[in-house]
């Protein structure tokens, strides 16, 4: 979809660019609909009702990725 | 509280930043950045947070539960884009000197001003309310620390606060964004201030958050069963019932698109930025930021809800309401100026930006369409007009706001006016998006996007309040406009049961998308659309090759060029651009007198970034005699360009080849040259080798010739002479020949089988003369039933018969020793030829078989042989297949080893019988 052309670095910048893209449809997905009703569950984990716990569990995990990803050997753009 | 005693308070604060601002500023002209890095940079873009985030999202939550958060969700989304998207936009911007949307827009499409004016009146009446937003919230947030949660009506607002309140923001918007005119609008100590409220609002939050779930509650855990207990707040919790999945999506394709359309988010997150590498880091610490500052709206919600029950305290102000009831008043304050934070940043960059893109935008244009250019050059003063011009729009901006703020704004509650905004600027992203990842969007097409698209937003979004709100024809909303029921605003052309917000959003995109698609593709863009489609689609080319494409033609005096950048960038800075100018293209301004169209480019993109790039390209033309392109020759510009970079890519390559052919040559070269002097020498050692025995052949012939009465023994002694050294140059000239023959190929062998015990006694028997000569011993071993080899007999005589004169030549002098081995070697046969002479130094090893190498003798002083006979050696060993190498060591003698193919037949034969 993004024909770009790239400075330098092509190729680790063209696959951090797509896992990031990976990432960006992954959580559009997740909490969109109908996929955000999977976290609508009843019950508590630690005593935190379960649709907060895992929405924001998920949402930290996400960072987590992003911040993995991103920390690779970066161009210096 | 008294409101005394906060409104010392707020302005302490708003103080506190001003020296933040101060400081950031001093350090940054030590060069001692404190704003220059990607945590600072995270920080800034947290502008995001307003006081909508601040307080409303908790008032969000105690009627939607959870739908608060697709506000966040959605930038968590675009983050992992920023590399594609947010940093092309950054590099366009850079080099354009972008340094606002608006500006951004009318670039793209070809830097007229009439696009650029209709972006900033989306803006403005997009943002105001959102402003005045931000107003309330401060507003709110005032009344509910003195202790009245029921916040007054004002009777008239010279006696209403909020209207002071309007008047000191404006102040401080002024103070901080608007002292001088910026070359490329960027303010370090803004940014320091913003970065510096973030954190505020995040410690803030996070210190009710704690105190609301570990002070008030014993943990989430005890304020959860709490919850639990209450019947209509279990509905809270779940998906079910309280989010309505059409209103999620529309919340959620605002705030993705948000990130790049707010203008106060572009103004942070583009204009800003110190460098585009920062962006790397944001793209997790950013939604890291939204994560925390989100962490504890759920718990003070349900807390608010649950204790603040019955006193009449707005859900907006829970955040406040709850460290007051229950906590000190430090706290209090602490939670205050997070709010006070959170709306501040927010108002004082976007008024900043309005501003900008107002004067730049909509004055400028008038300004310079409407007085005599040329005549006003001796004007010094349109600087510090266009410096007044932006704080008079500050001002009118804040009272704008203030003004929306007392009609309707007291009605809404908070979120709903911020999604309203977002709505509108969300009309920008189809114009900026397919303008940087789509060359043939046009001028017109972006146009006709952004004026249906603003036209469905109006109609569906604020006329539908207003309507609803009954200031104006309640009417409306049922029958439609002019009573034509298609027309009914939160139903266009009967599409019903949506919230209207999503209504809106689908309705205006998908009409703004449509229109500059097909707008787009039904016609042709203009010669500068066209240039600028390329550099903002094909940034990253122009960036690298520093390429770009002249749009101009024109002429102008550089001493107007360089009045008009004195003006508007002082004189200092302006020499200091025209010298790295000059320096880049390797001119000497000093004695030019006209600017090149270069030359003019360049300071158009300078000036753009001061007064707006539509207003700099007036002003540039202004001193131009300029005759524009028509499209066909932009064309061929392109064209030419597109051809230049192939031809030089072939270039490269034929280069490359060039190079790798030349290197190549080189050795050959060098090669031949060393053979050359070989032969040379060759040549001389061969006439030498001539001269010597015709001499004595002469001599001796005329002696006998010239003197008939030589006795008998003379005469037969100097006719030996005369045969031997004849013989000698018969054999050199034959050796000659010979290896000629060889290295044409042309020598037939006589193959068979050639006993080789035999042949070496029969060469030892033929050198026996020379051995005597030389007084040496010779020792030949022999292993028993050494098999025959394959070979012609003649030749193989003459390799031996070479070998062997070798070794009798270079023996010892004195106590001349040679040992002869002749061993079976598996299907080989080895014969070796071993003297005691001085042996080979490591130089000469390597070329010893070589043509023309010839031996020195130290002893002799001088060199021995032809130089052909191992050469000749060399060639029929390896003609028989076989192979030829010495061994030797400086000072001890050397070792010929040749190694000979057995004979073939009898192999074949032994092994049957």
């Amino acid at each position: 979809m993004f024909f770009i052309i790239y400075p330098k670095d092509v190729m680790s910048t063209r696959i951090k660019n797509l896992r990031l893209l990976g990432i960006a449809v992954l959580v559009a997905l997740l909490f969109n609909f109908p996929l955000i009703t999977i976290f609508d569950q009843e019950g508590f984990i630690f005593g935190i009702p379960k649709l907060f716990f895992l929405v924001f569990s998920f949402w930290l995990v996400i960072i987590i990725l992003l911040n993995r990803i991103t920390r690779t050997k970066q161009s210096n753009g | 509280m008294s409101l005394w005693v906060i409104s010392i308070i707020a302005v302490g604060y708003l103080s506190l930043l001003f020296c933040i601002a101060y400081f950031a500023e001093k350090k940054e002209r030590l060069g001692k950045s404190i704003v220059n890095n990607p945590y600072v940079y995270s920080l800034s873009l947290a502008i995001y947070c307003t006081a909508w985030t601040f307080y409303g999202s908790v008032g969000r939550v105690t009627t939607s539960g959870i739908e608060f958060l697709a506000i966040y969700l959605g930038p968590t989304i675009t983050a992992p884009l920023w590399l594609l998207v947010l940093k092309k936009i950054i590099k366009i911007c850079r080099s354009q000197r972008i340094t606002s949307i608006a500006d951004f827009i009318s670039a793209r499409y070809g830097k007229g001003s009439f696009l650029g004016g209709l972006v900033t009146i989306i803006c403005i009446i997009g943002i105001v309310p959102y402003i005045s937003l931000q107003l309330k919230a401060i507003y709110n947030s005032f009344f509910v620390l003195t202790g009245n949660f029921t916040v007054p009506e004002a009777s008239s607002f010279f006696t209403d606060s909020a209207f002071y309140l309007a008047i000191i923001l404006a102040i401080f918007a002024i103070l901080f964004g608007t002292r001088n005119l910026e070359a490329n609008e960027k303010h370090v100590g803004l940014v320091a201030v913003v970065a510096f409220e973030s954190l505020v609002k995040l410690i803030a939050i996070f210190a009710v958050g704690l105190f609301v779930v570990y002070g008030i509650y014993e943990g989430p855990g005890d304020l959860f069963e709490q919850v639990n207990q209450s019947p209509e707040l279990v509905r809270l919790m779940s998906v079910e019932g309280t989010l309505n999945p059409w209103a999620w999506t529309g919340m959620i394709i605002l705030s993705m698109l948000a990130m790049i359309t707010l203008p106060r988010q572009f103004h942070m997150s583009v204009v800003e930025n110190n460098q585009p590498r920062h962006v790397d880091k944001a793209i997790w610490l950013f939604p890291l930021y939204l994560f925390l500052i989100n962490l504890f709206v759920i718990p003070i919600a349900f807390a608010g809800m649950l204790k603040l029950n019955g006193l009449g305290i707005d859900a907006d102000v829970f955040v406040l309401g709850l460290p007051i009831v229950f906590g000190s008043k430090w706290q209090a304050i602490l939670v205050f100026c997070g709010g006070l934070s959170a709306a501040t940043s927010m108002v004082i960059i976007a008024t900043i930006s309005l501003s900008i893109m107002a004067s730049n935008n909509l004055v400028m244009p008038i300004i310079l369409k409407l007085s005599d250019l040329k005549g006003s050059y001796n004007k010094q003063d349109l600087p510090v007009r266009i410096i007044h011009i932006r704080r008079i729009i500050i001002i009118s901006i804040l009272i704008m706001a203030y003004g929306y703020f007392s009609l309707i704004g007291r009605r809404l509650p908070l979120v709903d006016t911020g999604l309203i905004s977002f709505a509108a600027v969300a009309q920008f992203a189809p114009a900026m998006l397919l303008g940087i990842f789509w060359k043939d969007t046009t001028r017109q097409g972006a146009t006709a996007g952004l004026i249906i698209g603003f036209l469905v937003w109006f109609i569906t979004l604020p006329l539908a309040s207003l309507s609803e709100l009954e200031i104006i024809d309640p009417n409306i909303l049922r029958e439609g406009m002019f009573g034509l029921s298609f027309l009914r605003p939160q139903a266009l052309f009967g599409l019903e049961g949506m919230p209207p917000l999503t209504h809106s959003v689908i309705w205006s995109l998908l009409l703004n998308l449509g229109a500059i698609f097909f707008v787009s593709v039904f016609q042709r863009p203009s010669a500068i659309e066209h240039a600028q489609a390329n550099i903002f689609v094909d940034i990253y080319r122009y960036e690298s090759r520093d390429k770009r494409i002249r749009m101009r033609r024109g002429k102008a005096y550089l001493h107007d060029v360089r009045q008009l950048l004195i003006r508007f960038l002082g004189k200092e800075r302006t020499e200091y651009l025209l010298s790295v100018y000059a320096e880049r293209r390797n001119l000497n301004l000093n004695k030019a007198v006209d600017a090149d169209p270069d030359l003019l480019d360049y300071a158009e993109t300078l000036l753009a970034g001061a007064v707006g790039t539509a207003s700099s390209r007036l002003l540039i033309s202004s001193i131009v005699k300029e005759e524009s392109f028509n499209i066909q020759e932009v064309m061929k510009v392109m064209d030419e360009t597109q051809q230049l970079l192939t031809y030089s890519k072939k270039l490269e390559e034929k280069s490359r080849e060039l190079e790798l052919t030349s290197r190549e040559l080189k050795r050959v070269n060098e090669r031949l040259k060393k053979l050359d002097d070989v032969r040379n020498e060759f040549i001389t050692t061969v006439t030498h080798e001539l001269r010597t025995p015709i001499t004595s052949i002469r001599s001796l012939s005329n002696i006998l010739y010239s003197r008939e009465k030589l006795d008998k023994t003379t005469q037969q002694e100097f006719l030996e002479i005369i045969v031997t050294e004849s013989e000698r140059i018969s054999r050199l000239i034959n050796q000659v020949l010979d290896l000629e023959k060889m290295e044409a190929g042309e020598v037939d062998l006589q193959l068979r089988a050639v006993n080789m015990k035999k042949l070496v006694k029969l060469a030892i028997k033929n050198c026996q003369p020379l051995l005597n000569e030389k007084k040496a011993d010779i020792e030949f071993t022999c292993d028993r039933g050494v098999k025959e080899i394959e070979g012609d007999w003649d030749r193989m005589m003459q390799v031996v018969v070479n070998l062997l004169s070798n070794a009798i030549k270079f023996c010892d002098e004195k106590e001349g020793k040679i040992e002869i081995f002749l061993s079976n070697a598996g299907n080989q046969v080895q014969l070796a030829v071993k003297d005691n002479g001085l042996g080979l130094t490591e130089e000469q090893l390597p070329n010893i078989f070589d043509k023309f190498t010839q031996y020195y003798d130290h002893k002799r002083g001088m060199k021995q042989g032809s130089g052909l006979g191992l050469s000749i050696s060399w060639r029929i060993v390896s003609l028989h297949k076989g192979k030829i190498w010495v061994e030797s060591t400086y000072g001890e003698g050397a070792t010929f080893n040749i190694l000979l193919p057995v004979w073939q037949e009898q192999f074949v034969q032994t092994f049957y019988t």
